[in-house]
This record gives structure tokens, sequence and C-alpha cells, in this order.
């Protein structure tokens, strides 16, 4: 029994093209361990970024048969004939099935690291953890930013899934004593329109557009609820 | 030549947990750094931690503090490890856990709302703070968003291929001093150097030098290659940690971490006949038995014919129930129904020894100080702590507690150094050498790994002996004189990275094999059948690996000497 794998690859001064390679097939085998075979006995210029192959680095992801997920963590089924294998679209293409995923950490510039005001060590149960705890699961692999229609169609000024996530991820820290729905404003959530996409194939399962995306969206219009009234009503200022 | 060359004060190559580390402490200490990570940032091997970190806290156990601690960690380190060193890291690292918490690490908690702590093998107490079971995650990216928000230089995806020392030899001053190192930016395809007054060598340890290892693509040992190249020493080589529990199979899966934190939460052992057999191995700490012990045994019981179809042992947590085991290791869960489609709730995992923990490494001081000026190391790429078997949950107070250190010491050595010139012959050389493989007709890479993986597997793993330790030397010396072939342009081409550190990757395995030969005792992870015996008598050492004008060259040293206030501490 074979299967054949079509790779989309790219180089620097080649437009995208398919290439196909043929495996014979193995039980439990996973897209990743595909690809490095190709690299080691079929085709040693392939391109591909791996590391823990244990879905906890979130390094390999890319569009399987058209779906962002981690290649480590994708099994082939067995009456799999044909599996596409190509690089995720929103990121900008570095080589094959690599992708630049700089913007990954310079959005989190955006939103800048947790700091206490108060002293630990912190007195604190797990059930005031629990929200902030999933959200500090993600492994920024990007499948979100990837999945994202807003993202991809429309480019708005919105940063997208994993930005909401870690900064809920911050909001939502029981020791959090900053008011961020200005600044959860500033990161376009109100761009977002619910559709789910990216909590329906974030591999870590965080439940993003539930816990984080719509609360915030609630959080943000307070803000906006707030400041008509300060507005209209003026407290003696204008 | 034209070659981007960068400069800065310190350079931090590795972004793993001791790097991060490193880099925060340097640049609140005024330094300038830059970081230099082979994998994307927030990605390092760190993030495969699972089960805990050890702070002797007292919160689940009143009695534990840091005496405890030391004692346990020199006790199971088969009393090798450097005290000094020792005393630093279980004094310090509770302070390192508060940090982690004011910078919005989440611990899991107890019943009184403190960070909670879980029973490890060998640990006199219960002293490992955890999130579930993937602490590293939890650590690395609470330090990436430290980083980030200093806003440090970070160069990812780029490897440092070696180290650069001064043009001016002549000078007494600058003969064994760093001067900077050469890089490949793997996205852009360029290779350039970066001039630096101090490195610190945070590269992580050696696992994937061996078939089945829990370690992540990046950790090939490569760092102590580095270092040993930059004229540093390497302590301890023999000393390799098997985890006891990795996973068997599916392929993909192999060797994959099945976490301490399993046992520490109830998990036992069995083999094919369903009996407990660390009964027969170490009656009173059972499955919490020192890692080494219960490695061995695990090999033992599969290689006298009481393995599972596919080659391990069983280890069973369903008596804890579903919501335990779901709350407490959820990463487990995932990770056996993922690759396995076996239901830990429900069903035995089978487990087998996996290659997890270099204890050896670049030798240095208690400032994280080589014996090359301007080289300072950190976490496992160092050595000292572990001494013949670490810990579990040392690993991780280690990288904090010396990345944190290297930092401190490397600032201060660079508020008061000059920048040396980078040496251009050995520049030049290491471009010739660079581009070597597009100009052979060698091999392809991979071969060349795959043997040395198989090598050092088969003949210096669990169980070594002169014989196969011999054998192992003469293949490794065989694959040096292979030479790798690549192609294609220098932008993300895996093969090309991977013939490129072939030569250091051998480097590694010799010298682990080499030491294995020099110590001909059995002590902790280092068992020899020749010689099943601790000989306390002869060796109480640390076996060094001296570069000598390019060979190796072995000695023994006696370990120090313990002051009498720490003595008084031990059993």
């Amino acid at each position: 029994m074979s299967v054949t794998i079509k790779i989309s690859r790219s180089h620097a001064k080649r437009a995208a093209y398919t290439e196909d390679y043929t495996v014979e097939y193995e039980k439990g085998m996973t897209v990743l361990m595909v690809l490095e075979h190709i690299r080691e006995s079929m085709d040693a210029t392939l391109s591909f970024r791996w590391n823990c192959r244990a879905g906890r680095c979130g390094s390999c992801a890319m569009e399987i048969n058209g779906i962002p997920a981690l290649a480590c963590k994708a099994e082939i089924p067995a009456d799999a004939k044909e599996i596409s294998v190509a690089p995720m679209k929103i990121f900008p293409a570095v080589r094959d099935l690599v992708v630049d995923l700089t913007p990954m950490r310079e959005g989190l510039r955006k939103i800048g690291g947790f700091q206490s005001a108060q002293k630990p060590f912190f007195k604190m149960h797990d059930y005031d953890i629990e929200i902030a705890g999933e959200m500090r699961r993600c492994i920024e692999c990007g499948i979100c930013q990837d999945v994202c229609h807003v993202l991809r169609e429309h480019k708005k000024n919105y940063a997208g899934p994993r930005f909401a996530v870690k900064a809920a991820a911050n909001e939502m820290h029981p020791e959090d004593r900053e008011s961020r729905a200005a600044e959860m404003e500033k990161l376009g959530l109100g761009y977002c329109n619910v559709t789910k996409c990216c909590q329906s194939v974030c591999p870590e399962k965080i439940r993003i557009t539930d816990d984080a995306i719509i609360p915030m969206k609630e959080k943000i219009a307070g803000l906006q609820r707030k400041e008509f009234f300060k507005k209209i009503l003026g407290g003696g200022k204008k | 030549m034209i070659m981007e060359i960068l400069k800065t004060e310190i350079l931090v190559v590795g972004a793993g947990g001791a790097g991060l580390r490193a880099a925060i402490e340097a640049s609140d200490h005024g330094a300038q750094v830059a970081v230099l990570s082979k994998s994307v940032l927030g990605k390092a091997h760190t993030v495969m931690a699972e089960g805990g970190i050890a702070a002797a806290l007292g919160n689940a156990d009143p009695k534990d503090n840091w005496k405890v601690h030391f004692r346990d960690t020199m006790v199971e380190g088969q009393m090798i490890a450097d005290w000094d060193m020792v005393s630093a890291l279980v004094q310090e690292v509770p302070e390192r856990i508060k940090e982690l918490e004011a910078w919005g690490a989440l611990f899991d908690r107890d019943e009184n709302g403190k960070i909670a702590q879980r029973a490890f093998g060998a640990h006199t107490y219960k002293r490992t703070c955890y999130v579930g079971d993937r602490i590293g995650l939890e650590i690395l990216h609470t330090l990436e968003d430290q980083v980030i928000a200093r806003n440090i230089e970070v160069r990812d995806e780029a490897i440092a291929t070696k180290i650069i020392g001064s043009n001016d030899k002549n000078n007494n001053k600058n003969k064994n001093r760093i001067a900077g190192v050469i890089c490949v930016d793997l996205k852009r395809g360029e290779v350039f150097a970066i001039q630096a007054k101090a490195i610190i060598l945070a590269t992580g340890g050696a696992g994937r030098l061996y078939k089945i290892t829990s370690n992540s693509w990046e950790t090939a040992g490569y760092g102590y290659a580095l270092a040993f190249d930059a004229g540093a020493q390497l302590q301890d080589m023999e000393m390799i940690q098997f985890h006891p529990t990795g996973m068997v199979y599916p392929q993909s899966a192999a060797g994959l971490l099945v976490t301490e934190a399993v046992r520490g939460e109830g998990g036992i052992l069995l083999n094919s006949k369903g009996e407990r057999f660390m009964e027969k191995y170490d009656k009173k700490r059972m499955e919490l038995s020192a890692r080494d012990i219960v490695a061995r045994a695990v090999y033992n019981e599969i290689k006298e014919g009481r393995g599972t179809a596919h080659g391990g042992a069983w280890l069973d947590i369903t008596h804890k129930g579903a919501n335990y085991i779901i709350k407490k290791l959820p990463s487990m869960y995932d990770q056996f129904n993922t690759f396995a489609h076996v239901d830990i709730k429900k069903e035995k995992m089978e487990v087998a020894p996996t290659a997890h923990y270099t204890m050896g490494g670049v030798k240095t001081n208690i400032n994280c100080e080589t014996s090359v000026a301007g080289l300072f190391v950190a976490g496992e790429a160092a050595t000292g702590v572990h001494g013949a078997n670490r810990l579990g949950g040392n690993s991780l107070a280690d990288i904090l507690v010396f990345g944190r250190r290297a930092g401190i010491n490397a600032a201060k050595y660079s508020s008061k150094t000059e920048y040396a010139e980078m040496d251009k012959d050995e520049i030049s050389e290491e471009l010739k050498r660079m581009d070597a493989p597009f100009k052979s007709n060698g091999v392809h890479p991979s071969e060349i790994k795959k043997a040395a993986q198989k090598i050092m597997w088969e003949h210096a793993g669990i169980m070594k002996t002169e014989h196969g330790l011999r054998q192992a030397l003469e293949g490794i010396e065989k694959l040096k004189t292979m030479k790798a072939h690549a192609d294609g342009s220098l932008q993300y081409n895996l093969t090309w990275v991977e013939a490129i550190q072939a030569a250091g990757m051998l480097l590694v395995c010799e010298a682990i094999v080499r030491s294995a030969l020099e110590r001909k005792e059995s002590r902790g992870a280092h068992y020899r059948s020749d010689f099943p015996k601790q000989d306390d008598k002869s060796w109480m050492v640390n076996i060094i690996c001296r570069n000598m004008k390019g060979k190796m060259k072995l000695e023994k040293k006696p370990v120090p000497q313990m002051p009498e206030e720490l003595k008084r501490l031990l059993p």
C-alpha cells in the first residue's frame, strides 16, 4: 500500500510548484515522519521545520489537506491515497513548507510581559487560574492565525486570535490589576465575527472564541458604554 | 570577503530556559545582549519538560528545606557532583520560582492556595512544583515574555557553527579568549559573524546522539563540540541519563517522554506477567527510586523476556480515575491518545528507557566560567550539579539558577573587557569547511547521523562493556572519515546543516565513549556490566576531556572536597 504526498514547494527564485512523492504506508505514520523520510532518502533539499515531534513546541504547523495542523500529530489514515501538504498562507513564505514566524513574536511586543505589582508568593486556587491557565497552554504554532478569515481575507486592523489569547492570559491572571479593555480594543477584537474557526483547529483545544474573545469583547463593550455616558453626562467637564 | 559582522557585548547561544534566563539577567545588569536560537524563539527543548521543577519550598512537607534537597542531590549524584554548585542550586531555586510567579507563571495550587508540590523519584519530600504535566512550556514562555518586554535582540533559526578566537594570540592576554562566532541564519540563508566580549553557551544536551531519545531535533550536543573546539574542557561525559519511561510505539513516538509525574502521582510498573517488578530492585522506594535504578530495572525485565509485545514494560495509572488523570496528566492523556490510540484512563501504557539527559558537559565553576576567557556556560550544556545521576525536577532548577548566574557574571566580565578582533584565519577556515559539503561527493549526512545513533544506543547506552565501547570507538572513527554531501541553497537547508554539524556530533560521541571506557566501575547512570560495582576507593573522580591541539586527552580528577558543615548534611 502506498500513499502520495503532494508537497507545495517554493524557493526564493521560483514560484510555488507541487511535487509528488510516493511512499509506502506504515501503520501509525505521521506527516512529519514522511517528510523526514523524503528528506533522508528521496530529496535532500526538502525544507520544513520541526523540533519536538510531540505536539509541544508548535514548530511544524502546515496546511494538511487544506487545513492547518501540526505535522507531528497528523497521522496518515490507512485508506489515504493522497495527502496534500502546503505552508501556512498567512505568514511570509521562506522555503517549501517553512514560513516566517517572526510576526508571532512581533505581535507579542504590543501586549508585553506580565509583571505583578504585588510580591509573591501568591495565594490563589486552582479555580482562580483555570481560564488564565487555559490561555497559557498556547504553543504559539500560528494555526489559529492561519485559519482566521478576517486575517486571510480582510487584513483589517485585527491582531488575530493568538494575540487575543495572550491578552486574555494577562487579563485573567488573578494578580492582574490593570484595566486592559482599551489595550484589547486596539488589538481590533471588534473585527472578529465569532465564527469559531480558530478554536476548532487549535491543537491545544483552547476555547479561543468562547473563553478569550467573547469575554474580552464584553469588556470592550463595557468600556465603550462607560465612555459614552461619561461623554454625554460630562460630569461637569467637556 | 563580504560577510555581515554584528557586534554585541554578550552573545547568548541557545534560547532554552538557561539562555533566556541568562539574557534577562545580563540585560538587567546593563549589558547589551543578543540571543541566537537554533529553533524559533519559544520552541526550545525546554518546552518538553513535563513533571515539574524541584525546590524545597516546604509547602507540601514543612520538614523540607535546602539541606535535605542538598543531601538528596549529592547522594543520588553518587557524590561526584560539585558540592559548591549543588549548594547554590538548592539554596537559590526557591527565589527563582518566586520570580517566575512575579512574571506571571501560574503553578498548580494546593488546598491552601500555595504552590502545590508532588513526589518525584529519590526526593525525600514532595518538592516538585508543577503545571499539570507541562512545566517546561510555562517556564519557557514566561521567560520569553520577559525577553520581549526588555527588547532583547533575538536572532532565531540561526545556528552558531564555530567559536572564533582572538586575532592577537601573541599577546598573552588574548591567547585563550573568545572573540566571536560564525553563524548561519537559516531563514535568510546567510552566513554571518558576531563579535562579542562574552559568550554564554546554553545549548542544551546531546540526547539526539542516541537512536531512541526524548529529546528535540535541536538537542544533538553541538554546543559541547563548540566549547571543546574553543579549548574548554568537557567533564563526566560518560554520564548519560536514560529516563525509565519513554513511549515504545508507534515509530513516530518512540522515545517520547512519559513523565515521572505518572509515577509521582501513583503510577505502577508491571512486567508482562503482571508482577510489580520494582519490588526486586528497590523494595523501599519502588517506582519512585532513582532514575538510573528504575531504568535498569525496566531494561532488565525486557531483556529477560518479561517485556510487552512492543518491547516495553507496563505503566499503569488507571486506578487513579479519569478526572484525576485528566487534571494532573493532560499531556500524557493527549500524547497516548494521539500517537498510540491508547486511553490511559482505562488502559496501561507501554514504556521503555529513552536517552534523556546529559549530566556531563562543559566544565565550569559556580560562576559559570570556563577555562576559556569570555566563555560562560549554563544549563544542560554545563556540568557539575547532577553528578552521576540527575534527580527529576533538578534540571529546571539548574537552568534558572545557573542561567541567572551566567548572566550576572558575563555582564560583570564584559563591563571591564574590550572586544577582541576575530582571528581571520579561523574565519576563513570555517567558511571553507561550511562550503565543503557542496563540493564533495559524499554520502547523505543522515546516513552518518543514523549510524552514529545506532552505535551509541547499542554500545554506549544503558549497559556498557569494554568490548562494546571499543567497537563503538572504532565505528565512530570510521564515520569520521566519511564525507557528507549537500545540494541546493543555504536557505533552510536542513541537510546541509546536518552535514556541517556531523563532525561536531561525532566528536561528542567520542567524548562519551572514551569517558565511559575510562571509568572502570559502575556509578549512577554509568553502568559497566564488566565492572558492575561502584568503587569509591578508586573512582571518586571526575573524568575530564581536554583538547590537546585537536586530540582528545582524558584525565581523572579527584572530586572537590566538601567543607565540614556541608558534610554534616550527608547521611
